[in-house]
């Protein structure tokens, strides 16, 4: 059975499953996006995980990828594969929105690098996807679109800030999604929506052409079912970019060539004390297991205490603060109406913001960086919990930023490694869960490596929610 | 050293950011919150300063 004949028996069908029966002749680019394109059609109407469906160009863009294909010009794994752009990426002739008001109307004239890249890669771009308005703000009830909703509970939220993109791939609206991640926005939403998440090491992945919120720290990365598909998809996303001074110069590797599946002998610190009090008991617990279960591989495992979260937490808020209003200041003073009550209440206080405050804040990241970093000296994997809570009901109240659970993913935002959220099982209310795997920068390839060892035991990356 | 909430605006206006009323709330919730994380922050000595670098070969033109 194709996977157009059966379009909602998608839980097996990863992007490398996908590439196999595209290579076979067993399916095609166009049937492919046409599974996807009618699961979307059926089921996002309660998700909200798309802003734009853009599905002509999508069929000319696959039609074109199976034309290629067909004559046996075949350009790699991400060949034919459906995937979404969460709308701070610009796209050339299609709307960039920001999910705000203020960038309604905004149709960018080029693609970001990373688009390029992708489309480069022949993958098949089928639409933008919700985010917290300018990938800060939200989520919020009261902008043009809806906030996402979580696909394993609709009466939940996804996490932030690619939420669109999250929910799209838990709901396999998508087999792939890009985020934006400057504390966490990638890794949140994987873990709320049961996917696997990478922030990647700062300027593996060129931020040109994407709305930033915080120069500093700021990364795209992939949202996938698996960290094998993730492996793909980094490899046909990253990449040097000279237009990006953030840009490191290295070029994509192979990623999925090093998913060996051992990982005898990996020396992984647990960062526990992360987690182990303030944590849901439920991930404590998971997280504690999916622990063993790499020790059960082979992993070498050893608890490592990095201090307290709450410097990282707030070194990283201080930077954001200043940097969000540079971004937003000349909006901001003339049409603060148009920003979301909740982009509002986190841009403002960059405008009374010291500038020394600023400069101690960088110099305190530098600080911070280097006490995460010290551990790989001995150590090729920290891991930690992937979020302390369970996704929050989809209202006011329970999205307050300022309310929160503190974030777990920050750290690995200041310090710029590669950081991976993986799924570790589920709630006894079905809510999804994750652990964190972080490693050496531009390591990607231990990072992976160690999550699909993970994954070839367990199959919680496999669930897929059942859909109203 | 904490400021009160005219303090607040006056600020704000120094800094070209004259908020209508309808909006003064926001600012407050957004300095309340900014305030405990700078006192919370640490201050370095003047010679360590190891964040602020600049590599001018970032920005130069393709070679031809």
């Amino acid at each position: 059975m194709t996977i157009a004949e059966d379009v909602d028996n998608l839980t097996t069908n990863d992007i490398a499953g996908m590439g196999a029966l595209l290579r076979q002749g067993a399916t095609t680019p166009e049937a492919l996006l046409e599974a996807y394109l009618d699961r979307i059609a059926r089921h996002d109407g309660a998700v909200h995980s798309f802003l734009t469906v853009d599905a002509d160009n999508a069929r000319q863009a696959a039609r074109g990828a199976g034309e290629e294909l067909r004559a046996g010009h075949d350009r790699g794994p991400f060949h034919g594969i459906p995937f979404a752009l969460k709308d701070n990426v610009d796209t050339a002739g299609l709307r960039t929105t920001g999910h705000s008001r203020q960038d309604l109307e905004r149709v960018p004239t080029k693609d970001a690098t990373l688009v390029r890249y992708l489309r480069d890669a022949g993958g098949v771009l089928v639409g933008k996807t919700a985010t917290f308005e300018y990938a800060i703000g939200g989520p919020s009830w009261d902008l043009p679109f809806p906030p996402a909703l979580n696909p394993w509970n609709t009466n939940h939220l996804p996490g932030g800030s690619s939420s669109g993109s999250g929910a799209a791939v838990g709901a396999r609206f998508v087999p792939a999604a890009v985020g934006t991640d400057t504390g966490g926005s990638v890794r949140w939403p994987a873990s709320m929506c049961g996917v696997t998440g990478l922030k990647p090491t700062y300027g593996l992945v060129s931020r040109t052409g994407v709305v930033p919120n915080t120069y500093s720290l700021d990364h795209c990365g992939p949202i996938t079912a698996s960290a094998r598909d993730n492996a793909i998809m980094l490899g046909a996303m990253a990449g040097p970019d000279p237009v990006d001074p953030s840009s490191s110069g290295r070029k994509a590797e192979d990623y999925v060539a090093g998913l060996s599946g051992d990982i005898r002998g990996l020396r992984v610190g647990v960062v526990r004390n992360w987690y182990a009090e303030e944590a849901d008991p439920e991930i404590t617990e998971a997280t504690d297991e999916a622990v063993r279960v790499l020790a059960g591989l082979g992993a070498t495992i050893e608890q490592i205490d990095l201090g307290d979260l709450q410097p990282y937490l707030d070194c990283k808020t201080l930077i954001s603060t200043a940097e969000l209003y540079a971004v937003h200041e000349k909006n901001m003073k003339a049409h603060p109406e148009w920003f979301s009550k909740k982009l509002r209440e986190r841009v403002l206080g960059g405008a009374l913001m010291r500038a020394e405050d600023y400069v101690h804040a960088m110099q305190w990241r530098t600080e911070l960086a280097r006490k995460l970093l010290a551990p790989f000296a001995r150590f090729d994997i920290l891991a930690t919990a992937g979020w302390l809570g369970l996704p929050v009901l989809a209202t006011e109240e329970g999205s307050d930023f300022f309310k929160r659970l503190r974030l777990i993913t920050m750290p690995f935002s200041l310090s710029g490694n590669p950081a991976i959220v993986v799924p570790s099982g589920f709630s006894k209310s079905g809510l999804p869960m994750s652990f964190q795997l972080a490693g050496k920068p531009f390591d990607e390839a231990t990072v992976l490596r160690c999550a699909d060892a993970y994954q070839r035991v367990t199959d919680w990356h496999r669930r897929v929610p059942t859909l109203a | 050293m904490s400021i009160n909430q005219d303090d607040a605006l006056t600020l704000a206006r120094l800094a070209g950011l004259d908020l209508p009323v309808e909006f003064h709330a926001d600012l407050f919730v957004a300095y309340e919150k900014l305030q405990g994380m700078i006192a919370r922050m640490p201050r370095r000595e003047r010679t360590d300063e190891p964040a602020h670098i600049y590599d001018p070969t970032r920005f130069m033109p393709p070679t031809v």
